[in-house]
């Protein structure tokens, strides 16, 4: 513990915003007050296990789904659905899949063919682990832009008369 | 537990039943009975033992998927967002009666202090949106502007100071020895409060200090007594558990999203006895939050349970641990210049941390900032960069115009980028401004005549809600009618100015005022709005839709909501193409009548011109606008004609009571909003209607995502966030840099 007289109390207060200016503030300024990384910790319903998902993420076609690893394509997924990977093969460019019910059994409304087989892996996404098929797959894709939509909002009150009051025409 | 408790427990039980993130753990209690048939999960008639043994929420887990705690979006009208540290924040949402509960429950702890509704309570300094309409914030660098706008404050007593303790005492250092008007009370909240800097505060604003807690997402508050300065937790909102030194809450009023045993993060100490005071709420001492431990030789202590005492010399301090053996304080002294001994300070250190390393940081107290120039232009330049350009650039770098002008400028500024947020724009300083400009004689040039009339009409707009208004309207007109007779130009913008100024005013005297204007020959404007215009139907859409939604008389209320984000929209395709007969149609829009009897004047775009007939179909006869509809949606050409054709078919959907199909509107607004063919604001109704459907599909995460998007802009939230991200943050007088 330092001990001051009058006398140095001058010096000391330059040095004292010295360090207070160059040594200590960038440190007090981000010291993180560490947290655990959040999870979600829930077991799965009765009769389900968790599996990994992924994602399709085609630029716009579906992807094909092939026999064997680049083998003849026997049926497509569409962009945007989950799929269960079940196998990677030794390359680790193609991945099977399987669909959410473990099985094909016909009659996917929104993927009328969906085969079990072997797709591009560059064309999946990891999700992580899930009990069920992710319920809502666009909600995951989604979150990042509707919430920046909310904040671009709240930011830019008075730019908004600013920039509207450029637009000359619709058309 | 009191019957009334649990029927309202029951009753949130039932409903927090709903949310699938909250299913597993109300399985695994046995506190819900799968039924497969149904697919609903109802509360086992033991559900008062099940709850017990219900595991524990934490705010980690909220956090990471939100959406899946949310059980409706039914009379959503609150959304909160917790405090925390970059990322690490949670946005909730409550409904209407929760956030009255929690209101009236407030005023009750207030009144315990003496500060009722005629006490106006101004936060300082610090993240926090003023509670109740008559109080205010005020934000940004602690510095002389901040400090006499405060002074001038509390020079309207009664009034009362709110803020984190860290921020009022850096406030207070500076105002030490000036004359300070008196305080009601001194309100500390968001962190620790510790004894030195009680004394300070009291020291200094000569007023009792009141320490209030408040983890809102939970439904926790609590507040002083002034009896025996203890603090009562708010025992009515929420069912309260201490488990292993945490509080556990279970909200009773929220519906929207409901928290069950859920763990905020505080660590709390209950006190056995109850107060002295007589209130029968619980007290207890809050300790803080585990990570925040501090190294004693007692072992890891929170900082709620250290005791940080004022000494002499020092007006307030902060400790820094790098670890178990070295410390930084920084002291910031008082300006007397004389020996400042550290003697009790070493005593205190020793004592409470060990023997370890201390380091001091001496604060100089800032030098006086010398007063800001002002950089003054020409007039004209002022006029046309406010007119043809931006205001925001103007508001951040620009000068202020040479002469008259001038405080037409201030007035400008002191309303639309304010440094006290309020409610209603209203403030000294604009009233300052304001009687200044209502006494500037009438001007030779009509250029700078015109602007005046423009600010006095803007002005009317904004502080709609005084009793002022109507007079500041009337002389803008006075000026406006002198200056047409001397100039005949219809053309000019002003004359638009004069018509949306209406629109914030008392709306029963709307059709006698637009009359007045039409008699004058004013309704054959051919004006092509400039920024200025834009600007000000931006500012008068606020308070409009703020008495709107009072009178509860608009045709888009309650199913096509929030109104303003319709409006807003409109503007957003239309920019320059706004003419009279939109302006009429807003105001229909708003009031349900509208304000000139043929309002169907054609504008410069065909397209435009269609989409407003269809407009008024749809707010007048939803039911049948099938031939309107044809003709306005066969005109779309671009993509952004066909991107509003969609967003109107949305709008009809709404108004006709039909959800909308996620599956279908979600891709294409999606689309719509990538390629920017529409402003995210116009959607807010939209994503409102669509949580409500994505509810009932199970879907709550996307849900949740919709409500997050359908945030309805506001003025004053944007100039809050504005100011208050830089400075004003929370700031821990005892903090542990190890971790
Ligand atoms: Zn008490």
């Amino acid at each position: 513990m330092p001990w001051l007289t009058s006398w140095k109390h001058r010096c000391f207060l330059l040095l004292a915003v010295l360090l207070s200016g160059v040594g200590l503030a960038p440190r007090a300024q981000s010291a993180p007050l560490v947290e655990a990384s959040p999870r979600v910790a829930q077991s799965c319903p009765d009769g389900l296990k968790r599996r990994p998902f992924a994602r399709v993420v085609t630029q716009a076609d579906p992807l094909s789904i092939r026999s064997q690893p680049n083998g003849r394509v026997i049926g497509t997924v569409p962009k945007g659905w989950a799929v269960v990977p079940v196998q990677t093969d030794a390359s680790k460019q193609w991945v099977k899949i399987n669909s959410h019910f473990d099985r094909y059994d016909g009659g996917f409304a929104s993927a009328p063919n969906f085969r079990i087989g072997w797709v591009a892996a560059r064309y999946l996404k990891r999700l992580g682990n899930f009990c069920d098929k992710p319920e809502n797959p666009m909600g995951l894709l989604h979150w990042h832009r509707f919430s920046q939509y909310s904040a671009s909002l709240q930011a830019n009150w008075l730019q908004m008369g600013d920039r509207w009051a450029v637009l000359r025409s619709s058309r | 537990m009191h019957s009334l408790t649990a029927a309202k427990l029951q009753r949130i039980l039932a409903r927090a039943a709903i949310a699938p993130g909250n299913r597993d753990r109300f399985l695994s209690a046995g506190l819900v009975i799968p039924q497969p048939a149904t697919g609903q999960f109802p509360l086992a008639a033991d559900w008062p033992t099940a709850f017990a043994r219900l595991p524990i929420l934490t705010q980690e887990t909220v956090r990471t998927n939100p959406g899946l705690f949310l059980a409706g979006v039914e009379h959503c009208a609150y959304r909160g967002v917790t405090s925390g540290s970059q990322g690490n924040h949670l946005i909730y949402f409550a409904d209407t009666l929760w956030n009255q509960t929690r209101l009236t429950q407030l005023a009750a702890f207030l009144q315990g202090w003496g500060i009722d509704d005629r006490v106006a309570i101004v936060n300082v300094a610090s993240r926090l949106f003023p509670l109740r309409p008559q109080d205010t914030t005020l934000l940004g660098a602690i510095a002389p502007p901040l400090l006499e706008t405060l002074l001038m404050q509390l020079s309207y007593p009664p009034v009362a100071i709110r803020g984190y303790p860290s921020r009022l005492c850096e406030v207070a250092a500076r105002l030490l020895g000036k004359p300070i008007p008196p305080v009601v009370a001194v309100i500390c909240t968001g962190e620790s409060l510790f004894e030195f800097q009680k004394q300070l505060l009291e020291q200094v604003f000569a007023a009792p200090v009141v320490n209030e807690y408040g983890c809102q997402e939970s439904g926790i508050s609590g507040f002083t007594c002034p009896e025996a300065g203890r603090l009562h937790l708010d025992d009515t909102r929420c069912v309260y558990e201490v488990i292993d030194g945490q509080l556990v809450t279970t909200d009773l009023w929220n519906v929207v999203m409901p928290m069950v045993r859920y763990q905020c993060g505080d660590m709390v100490q209950l006190d056995a006895h109850p107060c002295d005071c007589g209130r029968p709420q619980p007290t207890a001492k809050i300790l803080g939050r585990q990570v925040d431990g501090i190294y004693t030789p007692q072992g890891r202590q929170l900082p709620g349970a250290l005791m940080l005492p004022a000494f002499e010399g020092i007006l307030h301090y902060q400790v820094m641990q790098e670890d178990a053996h070295h410390l930084t304080l920084r002291v910031y002294p008082d300006a007397h210049d004389r020996p400042l001994s550290f003697d009790a300070m070493a005593t205190w250190v020793t004592a409470t941390f060990g023997e370890v390393a201390v380091q001091v940081l001496l604060e100089q107290s800032p030098d006086p900032v010398p007063a800001s120039v002002l950089t003054v232009c020409n007039p004209d330049v002022w006029i046309h960069g406010i007119t043809q350009g931006n205001w925001t650039e103007w508001l951040q770098s620009g000068p202020l115009p040479a002469g008259e002008l001038q405080v037409v400028a201030q007035l400008l500024q002191a309303i639309v980028t304010p440094i006290v947020i309020s409610y209603d724009k209203n403030s000294m300083v604009v009233q300052q401004y304001l009687q200044a400009v209502l006494t500037l004689p009438i001007q030779t040039s009509p250029m700078i005549e015109r602007i005046i009339i423009r600010t006095l009409f803007f002005a009317s707009s904004c502080l709609a809600q005084q009793p002022g208004a109507i007079a500041i309207y009337q002389q803008a007109r006075e000026r406006l009618y002198q200056l047409f007779e001397k100039t005949s130009d219809c053309s000019h913008p002003a004359i638009l100015d004069a018509f949306i100024a209406t629109l914030a005013l008392p709306w029963d005297d709307v059709p006698t005022r637009w009359q007045a204007l039409l008699q004058r020959g004013l309704g054959q404007t051919s004006a092509i709005p400039d920024t200025f215009t834009l600007q000000h139907l931006i500012h008068a859409f606020e308070p409009a839709v703020q008495r709107a939604n009072a009178v509860k008389i608009s045709p888009l209320v309650p199913s096509c909501t929030p109104v303003l984000a319709v409006l807003l929209g409109d503007l957003a395709t239309l920019g320059q193409q706004v003419n009279l007969a939109w302006v009429a149609h807003w105001f229909e829009v708003l009031s349900g009548r509208s304000p000139m009897a043929d309002p169907c004047v054609l504008g410069q775009d065909a397209f435009c011109d269609r989409w407003l007939q269809w407009r008024q179909h749809l707010i007048r006869q939803p039911q049948t606008c099938d031939q309107a509809w044809q003709q306005f949606s066969q005109m779309a050409r671009s993509p952004q004609q066909q991107a509003r054709v969609l967003l109107e078919q949305g709008y009809h959907h709404l108004l006709a009571a039909q959800p909308l199909p996620p599956a279908i509107w979600l891709p294409q607004l999606e689309s719509a909003l990538q390629a920017q063919l529409i402003s995210p604001v116009s959607v807010a109704p939209l994503w409102r209607s669509l949580a409500q459907t994505l509810i009932e599909q199970q879907q709550h995460p996307l849900a949740y995502d919709c409500l997050l998007a359908s945030v309805v802009p506001s003025s004053a939230s944007a100039r809050f966030e504005q100011l208050a991200h830089p400075e004003n943050r929370k700031q821990a007088v005892l903090l542990n840099l190890d971790g």
